[in-house]
């Protein structure tokens, strides 16, 4: 080591003082620097120096730092440990015996044994949160996206139904003809009907109100159709060549009042229709009943019937020489059926 | 976890974490409020959370809360002087839970979270240290020093009686 000592450096010679790391020439240098400058010498207050304590690490918690539980340890100091660790649960029954025979032979932590029993708490039950009810959440149906593409589907298939024209394909049978069922989209609430073959007058009689289901109803159509046809009456003039039915004027009003809609009061038919007038005589047919009407869409309804949890049917026929189609469409109670005249 | 589960936590889970948290703020209103929040905070993960861990998950996420809301309003000093009783009360009337409570309310808020999870729930040290983020050394060292001033504290309380 350099024993030139000087004001620059002698702070290092310094802590190798303090610290005993000084000897020979290099103590004696130091000890003759520091003797012709006697104000750089540290008070002793102004030495910040580290001792170790006696105080021990608390027992109780090296204990509880360990992963195992030994009764070897179990002594007057850590007995605090043992008491606890029974009140957690923490000691086999052979370690509980064992402490137990210990707290015998030393009855004066039997009163520390019963205080740490008594420190678990308990909760006031009393004391609730009433907010609850605000809390919950309703249950809500998800409608999955299959569904959507389920629906679009089925209306499409309802679209293309209503589309194809009847039985091979001519028009020349969608002539309009009004009729109490020829009304789009309408539900069926009828009740008796009374029709007059004579004149084949419909009369929509208003029944004691109650209300019969569509197939239903569509059996008791079926049955009377075949031999009452329902159908309004419709005369046919002759002007100029062209064939002019027309509907009776209280049965116009009837449907002006229903429809809210001015009907025209003659319908032109083309000219091409025979002279002589002749009845109607498709609407004379009975309808194909539901029963046995098809479902082209059945796997779709069947779903939408399983998944909505409520029934689902749609039903078509195409209409025949014999009998006319339509279509039939249940959606729970609700319930929407179409006819078309037949061929 | 569905809707049928969420609220059968609700009536489970709502209460228990209720006492949990007004032990910690001593005020109805803001354990209202962490409640709340907890239900909130775990209904928007409620897809995500298993219906058979949802009570460990409300306790997480109600000891977070409960943290943040702890802050806050130690920070504006809304915690001060609240019901914070001493042991001014009639020390010959013994009651043993009430003595206890009041020495609860003097421990340190972690060692009182634990010792709360623990006598209220009865989770395990494994399930604490999960809620409250620290080890499961630490949650049985926590336990046994609370346990520790738990029995000083009545030992003295009991020695006046």
């Amino acid at each position: 080591m350099n024993n030139q000592i000087d004001n620059s450096n002698y702070e290092a010679f310094y802590l190798d003082y303090l610290e005993g790391n000084l000897s020979g020439d290099a103590l004696a240098a130091f000890e003759a620097f520091m003797a012709a400058h006697p104000e750089l010498a540290l008070e002793d207050e102004a030495l910040v120096t580290l001792s170790a304590t006696d105080e021990p690490f608390d027992a109780v918690e090296k204990l509880a730092l360990k992963k195992t539980i030994d009764l070897e340890d179990l002594s007057t100091e850590t007995v605090s440990f043992f008491l606890i660790a029974r009140e957690e649960q923490l000691l086999s029954p052979q370690q509980e015996a064992q402490l137990e025979n210990w707290l015998t032979a030393n009855a004066y932590y039997r009163n520390d044994a019963r205080l740490f029993a008594m420190t678990k708490v308990q909760a006031n039950t009393a004391e609730v949160f009433a907010g609850k009810a605000g809390l919950k959440r309703k249950q809500t149906r998800v409608i999955p996206m299959w569904f959507t593409g389920a629906a679009v589907a089925a209306g499409l298939a309802l679209i293309i139904t209503l589309a194809i024209p009847n039985g091979n394909g001519t028009t020349e049978n969608d002539t309009p003809v009004a009729s109490s069922d020829s009304t789009p989209g309408k539900t069926h609430k009828r009740g008796n009907n009374t029709v007059n073959p004579e004149n084949r007058t419909y009369n929509p009689a208003i029944t004691n109100g109650q209300e019969q289901s569509i197939a239903q109803q569509h059996k008791e159509d079926r049955s009377t159709n075949i031999s009452t046809p329902v159908i309004f009456p419709v005369t046919h003039k002759t002007q100029g060549g062209t064939d002019v039915a027309t509907l009776d004027k209280m049965e116009l009003r009837n449907l002006n009042q229903a429809n809210e809609e001015p009907l025209p009061i003659a319908v032109s038919v083309p000219a091409t229709r025979p002279e002589t007038p002749t009845p109607v005589a498709s609407h004379d047919l009975a309808w194909t009943p539901i029963e046995e009407m098809r479902n082209p869409i059945r796997p779709v309804t069947d779903k939408l019937s399983s998944t909505l949890n409520t029934p689902v049917d749609l039903r078509t026929a195409k209409a025949t020489k014999k009998k006319q189609g339509g279509f039939y469409l249940k959606i729970g109670k609700l319930e929407i059926s179409h006819r078309s005249a037949s061929l | 976890m569905n809707v049928n589960d969420y609220n059968k936590a609700i009536d489970e889970y709502a209460d228990n974490i209720f006492r949990f948290v007004v032990k910690h703020t001593k005020n109805k209103m803001l354990a209202d409020d962490v409640v709340q929040e907890t239900f909130a905070k775990v209904w928007e993960k409620h897809e995500e959370v298993q219906a058979e861990k949802v009570k460990s998950y409300l306790f997480t996420t109600a000891y977070h809360c409960l943290v943040d809301v702890m802050k806050k309003e130690n920070r504006s000093g809304t915690l001060d002087g609240i019901e914070r009783k001493g042991t001014t009360d009639n020390p010959h009337l013994f009651d043993i839970q009430k003595v206890l409570h009041e020495a609860l309310d003097r421990l340190p808020e972690i060692q009182k979270t634990v010792v709360l999870l623990r006598d209220y729930e009865g989770y395990h040290y494994d399930e604490i240290a999960s809620i409250t983020k620290l080890t499961e050394s630490q949650v049985k060292v926590y336990i046994f020093r609370a346990r520790q001033t738990l029995k000083l504290y009545l030992k003295d309380v009991e020695l006046v009686a």
